[in-house]
């Protein structure tokens, strides 16, 4: 594990309430981290970690909802549940069976830009895992019967999932944001494109997007690396080489409808405020965090204090920053009582104005950074976890920002917040989404 | 692992382990639901709650502003045998988190505005119980099967006993239940054990013994004779059928063996229950057991969750399964994959200072060894097929209780 040991610690200045703190101990996430590039194209991460008996095994494959035409959409998340559906050498059920009799754990995710596998077992399935790996990413067998009954699994899963009103949400704020179709469209797609997806399309996309090239693979835990590199060799070799560029969509503000409304039968009232931030690269993102959480991570954050425990508007209310490859979101959600919902949206933006005057101060900024260095610390406590984080920088080529993330973080001052929330989260930049009782 | 214990009696676990700059604490209390008459139904629970809403020091926000300070957050849990609390913070402010635990444990003072909302959160909870069809079919099942034994009513307590509770009730309960004596407190960080020792001996050492001696658990559950029947209709659209009987409390003989039989029928998508009446014979589209680990007689209770329907049919199914493992046992190959998914399952839970701590809290108040954690995969294996077998014989003789949750119409 990649920490240094700590120092002894004294306790002398006990009496001060102020001075009751240790030293920080130092940590790198990419300690110990070694790669490897396949012939193919294929890069390889390995973080051994033998504290516990277990590894993770990870893919990340760069593609997502925005690599399809509209016509496709949802075909990604498509592919992904097909992946599973078994491969030239195992059965549907025969993959799941096997990882959960070793009590391990396996899934997937399909964002807008990647879709990421992960295999979770105790170290004697190690070799099995990464074996298993290499077959859902290029010898998964996509067979016909089993798309006519997946395709109504999915169906289902849309139809739940236009159920769930914070789901809703998310994709009216994207409406409102974004010009861009490709932006605004939800990962999962829609009944008509997710009915007319052929074997031919589904095997066509299969080929050309699930290459060597555009994966990257990371494996962490208790293994020899050794004969782990034997065994990604001997599995992975023969992937398909391949890579694409991606077309860039900038993410364009709409010109004019910055506001979506839809009615459906719901209790309470669900509203977002959005702006849109730059791609995941852009320096400015740790100041965003640090501001996310001075605005809305905890009781101790602007938004949660007014809103919900001094003026009761809301029954919750978060802030947070997303970010993507291409544009991100910083978004502040909120459900409250349908009477109080005009209330709550005048509130929230005279709380954002009210940050130029009253700046975030020391004391709401270090709870902001205290609260977002425990979770980055708990996102490396699992090898799930930090495979997870080493993927999702890998895949974009910024390792070096996962290592400069925390100290970034932790040095971003009340100036530069001020100059963010005014870059970022102007007037008009506001957008805005509601759903409510008709 | 370093174990001491402090004059007052509590106890403290400290677990000096590598890893990502973090500091966890858990604190255990040895008092819950199982210590509560039935006119005291649900005041462990809300004493517990009520630790977080105002100290001499701090109001209830304070609390809470304080703890964000430091990166944490503080959450209380009140479950049948036991209460804890504890958090997870950047290891350079562990000694102002433990100044903010010290706190809440010595020093509450229940202030009556916080009662007030505490109750109308607890009652809003015990209604919503009733948005659960599990929740309706085991508050029924236990409440058969343990009668006036505290294991029998939910942890949240009943809406009459809730709503009667006043300031001297939780004081009362803090002060005899809430004892050093009577807590375990457990820290995972890198730091070295003396450094944990001076902040437990700072901050802890002011905290009072019990003055009365621990209250004793009521008398185990007397098992009931002849199978039993019970139904009830719901709003729901669904049917349930839970059954189960009586099973061990922990560290009485069988439970390892029970666990594993649990496993094999009723452990997840690859268990013999689910598999037949889910997968190959669409019986049910929820199908599970549970035999949880409890200081006092525990329960091994399976349900299904189907539609109306196919309840007969799920249910004589159900009953030919069980008589067939009573008959002839489960097989080898089962046992093996059991055991697996259990020592996986294990090693996966365990691998965050928060549940490492919680887990060193937890084997210490069920008075098993420190060395618990290394020796687990050994005890497992040291269960054959024979022995799970005559378990399931034993188990399955015993009369049953079942639960049918039906639709109203």
């Amino acid at each position: 594990m990649p920490v240094n040991k700590s120092q002894p610690v004294s306790l002398a200045h006990q009496g001060n309430e102020g001075d009751r703190t240790l030293p920080q101990a130092a940590f790198s996430p990419l300690a110990g981290l070694r790669t490897i590039q396949l012939g193919n194209g294929l890069k390889v991460f390995f973080q051994v970690d033998s504290r516990h008996p277990l590894v993770s095994v990870q893919a990340w494959v760069r593609v997502g909802s925005v690599d399809e035409s509209n016509a496709d959409a949802g075909l990604s998340h498509v592919l992904e549940h097909m992946v599973f559906k078994g491969t030239a050498h195992h059965q549907a059920a025969d993959i799941s069976r096997w990882v959960e009799s070793l009590g391990g754990s396996l899934n997937a995710e399909t964002s807008r830009e990647y879709t990421h596998y992960y295999i979770d077992v105790p170290r004697e399935g190690a070799h099995q895992a990464v074996k298993l790996m290499s077959e859902l990413l290029y010898r998964a067998a996509l067979r016909p019967e089993e798309w006519q009954r997946e395709c109504l699994v999915i169906l289902e899963e849309i139809k739940r999932r236009n159920d769930d009103p914070e789901a809703v949400l998310w994709d009216l704020l994207n409406q409102a944001l974004f010009k861009e179709i490709v932006l605004q469209r939800p990962v999962i797609g829609f009944p008509r494109t997710v009915r007319n997806v052929t074997r031919e399309r589904l095997h066509r996309f299969y080929k050309d997007h699930y290459t060597a090239g555009q994966t990257v693979l990371v494996i962490t835990g208790d293994v020899d690396e050794r004969r782990l590199e034997t065994w990604v060799r001997g599995a992975f070799d023969k992937m398909p080489a391949g890579k694409r560029e991606r077309a860039r969509t900038p993410g364009t503000t709409p010109p004019a409808v910055r506001h979506r409304l839809m009615h459906q039968a719901v209790q309470q009232s669900y509203v977002a405020i959005g702006f849109r931030t730059p791609p995941g690269i852009d320096p400015d993102h740790e100041a965003l965090d640090v501001l996310a959480a001075v605005l809305g991570e905890g009781r101790g954050s602007r938004l949660v204090h007014t809103l919900r425990e001094s003026k009761k508007l809301v029954w919750s209310i978060s802030a947070a920053n997303l970010t993507h490859e291409g544009p991100g979101v910083f978004g502040i959600f909120a459900d409250c009582e349908a009477a109080r919902r005009v209330e709550v949206t005048r509130a929230i933006r005279t709380l954002l104005r009210n940050l130029k005057v009253s700046p975030a101060t020391p004391a709401e900024i270090l709870r902001a950074k205290k609260l977002l260095e425990t979770s980055w610390f708990q996102g490396f406590e699992t090898i799930h976890g930090r495979a997870g984080l080493i993927g999702s920088f890998a895949l974009e080529n910024h390792l070096e920002r996962l290592e400069a993330y925390l100290p970034r973080l932790l040095s971003v001052t009340s100036r530069q917040l001020q100059e963010v929330a005014n870059r970022y989260l102007g007037e008009r930049s506001w957008s805005s989404a509601v759903i409510e009782a008709a | 692992m370093h174990r001491w214990k402090l004059p007052n009696g509590l106890v403290v676990l400290y677990a000096q382990e590598p890893g990502v700059p973090l500091a966890a604490a858990t604190l255990l209390v040895k008092t819950g639901t199982i210590h509560e008459t039935p006119v005291e139904a649900g005041l462990a629970s809300f004493t517990a709650d009520m630790l977080l809403a105002g100290t001499r020091r701090r109001s209830a926000r304070q609390i809470g502003a304080t703890i964000e300070s430091v990166g944490a957050r503080l959450g209380i849990q009140c479950a049948e045998d036991y209460s804890d609390t504890g958090f997870i913070t950047p290891i350079e402010e562990l000694p102002r988190g433990m100044e903010v635990l010290a706190d809440i444990l010595l020093d509450p003072i229940f202030p009556d505005a916080e009662i007030r909302k505490a109750r109308a959160h607890i009652l809003a909870s015990l209604r919503s119980r009733e948005d659960s069809i599990f929740a309706i079919a085991h508050d029924r099942w236990a409440g058969e099967a343990y009668g006036e034994h505290p294991y029998g009513r939910p942890v949240d307590g009943l809406a009459k006993t809730v709503g009667a509770f006043t300031r001297d009730h939780l004081r009362a309960w803090h002060r005899g239940q809430w004892r050093a004596s009577q807590a375990i407190l457990s820290i995972n960080a890198s730091l070295p054990p003396a450094t944990i020792q001076a902040i437990v001996a700072d901050r802890f050492g002011p905290w009072k013994s019990a003055t009365a001696p621990a209250r004793e658990p009521p008398k185990s559950p007397t098992p009931w004779t002849g199978d039993r029947r019970r139904e009830l209709s719901s709003r729901f659209e669904q049917a349930y059928v839970m059954t189960g009987f009586l099973a061990p409390a922990v560290g009485q003989p069988n439970c390892l063996e029970l666990n594993i039989l649990n496993t094999v029928l009723g452990g997840g998508m690859s268990s013999r229950l689910f598999v037949q009446l889910r997968e190959e014979l669409g019986l049910a589209y929820e199908v599970s057991s549970f035999f949880p680990t409890r200081r006092q007689t525990s329960e091994w209770v399976i349900y299904l969750g189907l539609s109306p329907q196919k309840r007969q049919i799920a249910t004589e199914r159900l009953e030919r399964m069980l008589e067939a493992v009573q008959r002839q046992g489960v097989t080898a190959k089962e046992v093996q994959q059991a055991k697996h998914m259990m020592k996986g399952s294990f090693l996966m839970e365990r691998q965050t200072r928060r549940r490492r701590a919680w887990y060193a809290a937890w084997w210490e108040f069920l008075g098993l060894r420190t060395d618990y954690e290394h020796t687990y995969a050994k005890r497992i294996d040291s269960i054959t097929r024979e022995a799970v077998n005559a378990v399931a014989k034993k188990m399955l003789a015993q009369p049953r209780l079942t639960v049918d949750v039906v639709p109203k119409h």
